[in-house]
């Protein structure tokens, strides 16, 4: 729970518990000096996970192309995951449902199979559970703003949706195998031939000088590993770091956007809101307001613009934010301070972040254009079920 | 005054007959020739009888009745004025497409003054991607209704807006809908003005739509002058019409009542809509619905044809029953019934003419619950035109007003 997360950071002796229940063996060291903070996962290369049968992530890879699946028919997942696009949006923040306009960056779905949360908000529990945030992101006014009972009937409409649920699942189009196929899907996006998960592995040439220079700088002097750790590079918990707020956030579309689901998930105060609220609108305490998921760093070179609001451009800027030590903020997590990180040192701390981008999947969006998806078909009426 | 041929007369409704020849009839007095309808004055009201029930009169309308917890400002008739706050932000909402789920769906998409405050398609607009699987209505006079939407699901003006603003017509959700109204400062001066704050944005446009709407009436067609008293206000052929109307046309035993409905339901047989077994859209437009309402399974595999009641009350008694339509207005809003399959007012009377139609219930479950008020009537064409006349002249004129300019947000917001 993020929760205990936050709360463990200040009693050792729950986090080491809470470790050696995770099953991390050398949690016990960290009861014995006893720091500030848990001691970090160490950094591990993706496991090979079990994936769902083709049928099933043939249909999951289809709906994540419909956009039939977004009420005006307008929007799929993959207009703001874009596989070209590391599987994110290119833009600072991203765009919504027609007639909105999202406030926060869009994430990749790369690798989301692992992630214990979703949303930079954390609001979603993760956990192997890809379709509650599938189902979230359809249903949600600012994203797809569809219904899941028309959605089924959409998809009976047409007959190679109807052969395909049959084949995948044996059963018809429906809200609920709509989001099961969609994260069965999304179980494949896992990346490949990941430099560093070789070099992990025991292929030591797989990271360059300059690479390992930065693994070292990762883990030390820059101290990322603090958070970013464990096999995602991310502990699963939110920090305020002291982003910027993006000027575009008072955009009427988007600021609409956030005032609507602020409203939505009871924030306080969501009428004057001057800041994205992070995991404050979560958890309702004053001293998460502004704090976001870390999130995890695979595929990080493939996803520029950064953080929950896309006002960092590039990754050299990452580390020149967190060099400086972040930018003030109420809350800040402590361990954000001045790096005194050297030009080199920076240059290598970058390097070690590409190392963490796998192989193309070879997924392409124009394979999935409106002229290449199955099209809706007329039903005998009169005579025939339902 | 003749008894209506077709029926077998009881002893109380000839006791009835006896008490209503004694009475002064309006329509014995106005028309001569040939009458067919029956007339009964009981404890002061009139009623006319077919098949020893009593039904009652038409009558013209007074001011709508007004909700106590939606208040508005009436003249002293009675009758909602119209620069009420209240009323004039409902007007601007009324034209609003920010209350929809895109923002590019308003009330009046699918209720456009022009087309009868409804639609000339058959069935209804949806928001973009999706079909709609009704007949848009009109709201004049919808202020009266009790029962709103074809099924009757809704019971006030209040709740009938946002059940079509965030369902099958508009996709709105509650929060955006709100955000959106909140950004632009002449909605929150008006809100002000007209509910005190901006606290309730959408719960208030639901109140400031009902108000316009209650603004929005028919009252004055020539039968209601008719009724009111001036004689002169119906011609030969109409006063004809209007007693085929209460007599041997059986109009009356549904269309009665001021309201020209007794706002109850009936299955007519009306004929399918052939726009569902032609279109995948609608095909899809109508299975979601069917399935929305939650119906049992083996029920939804079966529905070819709109259940109407039946999905508001699952009970099986009510598949295929609507609400009775008031008439007033209706020669501007055809085509007519709950699937726009009849395109004008003489194909209605030749539908009752016929007894109505094969009930598509019975082709798809099994049995019938069609009305046995419907029969063959065996109407003349001279008739049938006398009728249609008569029905016209429940029109009145058509209803128009000025389009408002529609407030803007400003392109960025600024926080106090």
């Amino acid at each position: 729970m993020m929760r205990e997360k936050n709360i463990s950071a200040r009693f050792s002796l729950v986090a080491g518990i809470r470790q050696l229940c995770a099953g991390v063996a050398f949690a016990l060291p960290v009861l014995l000096v006893a720091p500030a903070f848990a001691e970090p996962a160490p950094l591990a290369p993706l496991p090979d996970a079990e994936m769902p049968s083709a049928a099933k992530v043939k249909l999951g890879q289809l709906l994540f192309f419909e956009k039939r699946l977004s009420g005006d028919a307008d929007r799929s997942c993959a207009d703001c995951h874009i596989p070209e696009q590391g599987w994110a949006f290119p833009e600072q923040m991203s765009i919504g449902y027609p007639g909105t306009l999202h406030y926060r960056n869009a994430k990749t779905v790369m690798n989301v199979r692992f992630a214990e949360y979703f949303y930079w908000d954390g609001r979603l529990d993760g956990g192997n559970d890809l379709s509650t945030q599938a189902r979230d992101s359809m249903t949600d006014a600012h994203f797809m703003s569809a219904d899941g009972r028309i959605m089924g009937q959409r998809l009976k409409q047409i007959p190679e949706y109807v052969d395909l649920f049959k084949k995948a699942y044996n059963g018809e189009p429906y809200f609920g195998l709509i989001i099961k196929a969609l994260g069965d899907f999304e179980k494949t996006l896992v990346s490949k031939n990941v430099p560093f998960d070789n070099f992990l592995k025991g292929d030591s040439g797989a990271l360059s000088q300059q690479a390992k220079a930065g693994l070292n700088l990762f883990k030390g002097k820059a101290g990322c590993i603090q958070c970013h750790n464990g096999m995602m590079l991310s502990d699963g918990d939110v920090h305020v770091t002291g982003v910027p707020v993006n000027p575009d956030l008072f955009v009427t579309e988007r600021y609409t956007t956030l005032r609507s689901q602020q409203m939505f998930l009871g924030t306080p105060n969501y009428w004057n809101l001057k800041q994205d609220p992070g995991f404050f609108a979560v958890e309702k305490d004053r001293k998460y307001f502004g704090a976001f998921l870390t999130p995890s760093l695979r595929e990080v070179a493939t996803t520029a613009p950064y953080m929950h609001n896309g006002m960092l451009p590039t990754l050299e800027s990452v580390v020149d934010f967190y060099n400086k030590g972040g930018e003030t903020a109420n809350n800040k997590d402590p361990r954000i301070k001045p790096l005194g990180l050297s030009k080199n040192e920076k240059a290598a701390l970058v390097a070690f972040l590409k190392s963490l981008s796998g192989d193309d999947l070879g997924i392409k969006s124009a394979n999935f254009a409106e002229e290449n998806m199955p099209k809706y078909k007329l039903k005998q009426w009169i005579g025939e079920k339902n | 005054m003749q008894q209506y041929k077709d029926r077998e007369p009881g002893l109380f409704s000839q006791v009835q007959r006896a008490t209503a020849a004694l009475g002064l009839s309006l329509f014995v007095a106005a028309s001569a020739g040939a009458q067919t309808a029956v007339e009964v004055i009981k404890d002061g009201k009139t009623f006319f009888e077919i098949d020893g029930e009593l039904f009652p009169a038409l009558e013209a309308l007074g001011p709508p009745p007004i909700p106590r917890d939606n208040p508005q400002t009436v003249d002293a008739d009675g009758w909602p004025v119209k620069d009420d706050p209240k009323v004039k932000l409902g007007k601007l909402l009324f034209f609003e497409p920010a209350l929809s789920g895109d923002g590019s769906v308003s009330c009046q998409t699918c209720h456009v003054q022009g087309a009868g405050w409804a639609l000339n398609s058959a069935i209804s607009r949806s928001y973009p991607g999706q079909s709609h699987w009704r007949n848009s209505q009109s709201v004049i006079n919808a202020a009266y209704m009790s029962k709103l939407f074809w099924d009757g699901h809704k019971e006030s003006l209040e709740t009938q807006a946002p059940s079509a603003a965030k369902g099958l017509a508009g996709n709105g959700k509650t929060p955006m809908m709100s955000a959106r109204l909140q950004m632009i400062p002449e909605y929150v001066a008006m809100y002000k003005e007209a509910f005190g704050s901006i606290r309730n944005p959408t719960k208030d446009a639901w109140r400031a739509i009902s108000a316009f709407e209650r603004t929005l009436t028919s009252v004055d067609s020539p039968v209601d002058q008719y009724l009111r008293g001036d004689e002169d206000a119906l011609d030969e052929e109409q006063i004809r019409g209007l007693d085929l109307f209460n007599g041997k046309a059986r109009c009356i035993m549904c269309h009665n009542g001021p309201l020209a409905s007794d706002e109850k339901f009936y299955n007519l047989g009306v004929p399918r809509q052939p726009l569902f077994s032609d279109i995948p859209k609608n095909q899809i437009g109508f299975r979601s619905q069917t399935y929305s309402a939650g119906v049992p399974e083996e029920v939804f595999r079966s529905i070819k044809s709109d259940l109407g009641l039946y999905f508001k009350s699952h009970n099986k008694e009510d598949m295929g029953k609507f609400r009775t339509q008031p008439l007033r207005f209706i020669e501007y809003t055809p085509p007519y019934y709950h699937n726009g399959v009849l395109d004008d007012l003489e194909e209605v009377v030749d539908f009752y003419d016929q007894g109505g139609g094969d009930d598509y219930v019975l082709e798809d479950f099994g049995f019938s619950t069609k009305t046995r008020k419907l029969k063959k009537l065996n109407l003349t064409d001279d008739e049938k035109e006398d009728l249609i006349y008569f029905l016209e002249g429940f029109s009145g004129e058509e209803i128009f007003i000025s389009i408002p300019e529609l407030p803007k947000a400003p392109a960025r917001i600024s926080l106090r």
